[in-house]
């Protein structure tokens, strides 16, 4: 050991590795079974939307085989639907499109309700004032209700859909941010930074925010799986881009075949549950690694 | 001696109660020279703490204001000053160390990051030169194996660390002023006395100038050139250190310096039972009556005291006091 040791030190130091507080949660995130349960189901999800498509490159819009064939009957293992689409295909594609929908609108929803719950947290006074009586007008909007008149007014796009539900979920988010914020800003360390001349922008975004970060990270696995159950309750009323494949127009337009072919709305049902079921084992597996003390009661 | 390093002239700082301002602290004057000592002690609640706050401009606006009077930090009025400036100042020229070294750290960063982005904050350096300085910072407060030390997060380390880490980041720009406001109150006592050490040593190393803000007159006593009590937001006595500790004027200074406990010389006398100064600081909001603050608790208290407010009053040479009563030392 070169280190330069202390006049006092007889023995070399006993320095602990660095262990990131990410790194604790992983840690405890492992051990955690029904989490990691959630997470290999959640990968394998992924694998299949991702990779799905060029594995098996059967069309989800086209006529393969007779109209409601029923699963095992043919090649086509899952059957097809009332017009004859196969209903694997559909799937795997429609896989693609729910997530990426999942995904973007979180991604909607934590922006806009990290931000607004940033600076009203962080502000307060007026500002505060303001941005939570705006989150309150959001707050009381019916949801469904809005997200319909979004995508009617400005067509039924995989974007607008995203966008759509993103702009109905950030109220949550936003309360979230803001009561952490206002938590930690109170912290001797937020004080110390200011007193080593940190601007207000720093102590927001590098400071606070990284704090606040595991019940965001919580928050926002968890609206992923509730933006899912949106845009498929979207696309089953027929809202949804009619040009993309999802689990919920899967389910939607075979809805009024359910008596002759039950695997046609059994099967994208299977797959939103176990995604939704997924994305909930995960977050609840990352409260768990971020609060291990919670858990223990 | 050349001009001050900061001066503070008739600061008062009030606090928005209700729909009243209630000062704190009022017609607060003292200088800091370079590279001085400066102790600052008083009990709990006396405005010590506000006051060193006020000096970086960190006073919780609303509900705090400095409400009159200057501080001077080389020539340069700090009240009057904008928050761009006040930010450049804050770490680069004045810097502080807190009183909980458990929690000013912020827990997602290592201790290595912490100190390189006060550097970054005000100088032009690259990640790789901020890093360098950072491990060179942890070996000058006497952190062992700093290169390793560097990458550890705070909870890694003990209160005495932490507490040297926050003086590695208080000191990483070379500031002209430190304030340590009750550095050692959360550490133990061997701790105090190492960290007490490592300020004199840095003091040379440094010439930083340094304003401690304790409630252990041992620490005072030790560390400091300079001793202003402070009572109830006014300063009631200022002096050089030994003749404080000497021959303290202030019948609260007086108390004070009795309260420390003492050892007899002969170990089979009964012990001393231990002074303790009768009362309670007052609340903010009865500064504003008449007379010495410290009338009701004070045993010498004289019909005057309930009347007039005491000026400072040079009783001995470079010992402004303020109090009606004369104490009288033998030459």
């Amino acid at each position: 050991m070169n280190s330069k040791a202390a006049p006092d030190q007889t023995s070399p130091p006993l320095i602990a590795e660095p262990t990131s507080p990410t790194r604790q949660a992983w840690l405890m995130f492992r051990g955690n079974l029904s989490a990691m349960a959630g997470l290999v189901i959640l990968l394998l999800i992924l694998f299949v939307a991702i990779l799905g498509p060029s594995l098996y490159p059967v069309s989800p819009t086209e006529m393969v085989w007779m109209p409601l064939t029923p699963p095992g009957a043919s090649e086509y293992w899952l059957g097809t639907d009332y017009i004859g689409r196969d209903i694997l295909a559909g799937l795997i594609n429609g896989g693609r499109v729910t997530i990426a929908i999942g995904l973007a609108a979180a991604s909607i929803t934590f922006v806009i309700g990290v931000t607004i719950g940033a600076l009203a947290g962080f502000y307060g006074g007026w500002v505060d004032n303001l941005l939570m009586r705006v989150t309150e007008f959001f707050q009381v909007l019916p949801n469904l209700l809005f997200a319909m008149i979004v995508v009617m007014l400005f067509s039924a796009s995989l974007t607008n859909v995203a966008i759509a539900i993103g702009i109905v979920s950030w109220t949550a988010t936003a309360r979230l941010t803001r009561a952490e914020f206002m938590r930690i800003r109170e912290m001797e360390y937020v004080k110390a930074e200011r007193a080593i001349g940190a601007r207000n922008r720093r102590l927001i975004w590098s400071v606070i925010l990284p704090n606040a970060a595991p019940p965001l990270v919580v928050v926002s696995a968890l609206s992923t799986g509730s933006a899912i159950l949106f845009e498929a309750g979207l696309s089953f009323l027929g809202l949804s881009d009619p040009n993309a494949m999802s689990w919920g127009r899967m389910i939607g337009d075979n809805r009024p075949y359910i008596l002759d072919s039950w695997w046609g709305v059994t099967f994208p049902g299977v797959a939103i549950f176990l995604t939704v079921l997924a994305i909930c084992l995960v977050g609840d597996g990352l409260n768990d690694a971020f609060n291990p003390k919670l858990r223990q009661r | 001696m050349s001009s001050p390093l900061l001066s503070v002239r008739d600061l008062e700082i009030a606090f928005r109660i209700g729909d009243s301002d209630v000062p704190v602290v009022r017609d607060l004057s003292f200088d800091v020279h370079h590279g001085e000592t400066l102790g600052i002690v008083g009990e709990s609640g006396c405005g010590k703490s506000i006051t060193a706050l006020s000096l970086m401009g960190l006073i919780p606006t609303p509900p705090g204001r400095i409400s009159r009077g200057q501080i001077l930090f080389q020539g340069e009025d700090l009240v009057q000053a904008g928050e761009t400036r006040l930010r450049q100042i804050r770490g680069r020229e004045i810097s502080m160390v807190f009183q909980e070294p458990m929690t000013s750290l912020n827990p997602v960063f290592t201790i290595g990051e912490q100190i390189a982005e006060t550097v970054r904050a005000h100088f032009s350096v690259s990640r790789r030169e901020a890093r360098d300085r950072a491990i060179e910072m942890l070996r000058l407060v006497e952190i062992p194996a700093a290169e390793k030390r560097v990458d550890n997060y705070p909870h890694q380390l003990s209160g005495g660390m932490r507490q040297r880490v926050m003086i590695a980041i208080a000191l990483a720009c070379e500031p002209k002023l430190l304030i340590a406001d009750e550095p050692t109150t959360a550490l133990d006592v061997t701790v105090q006395a190492q960290i007490f050490d490592l300020f004199l040593n840095l003091q040379q190393k440094t010439k930083a100038a340094i304003i401690l803000i304790t409630h252990d007159i041992g620490a005072v006593a030790e560390m400091t050139d300079r001793v202003m009590v402070m009572y109830a937001g006014r300063k009631i006595e200022e002096a050089p250190v030994d003749d404080f500790i000497n021959r303290p004027m202030h019948p609260y200074a007086r108390g004070l310096i009795s309260c420390i406990p003492r050892l007899s010389a002969d170990p089979s006398n009964e012990p001393e039972p231990l002074f303790e100064i009768p009362g309670v600081v007052p609340g903010a909001r009865q500064l504003g009556a008449a007379g010495c603050a410290f009338a009701p608790r004070c045993a010498n208290v004289l019909e005057r005291c309930r009347e007039d407010t005491p000026a400072l009053e040079m009783k001995r040479e470079a010992h402004p006091v303020a109090c009606w009563n004369n104490v009288e030392y033998p030459a």
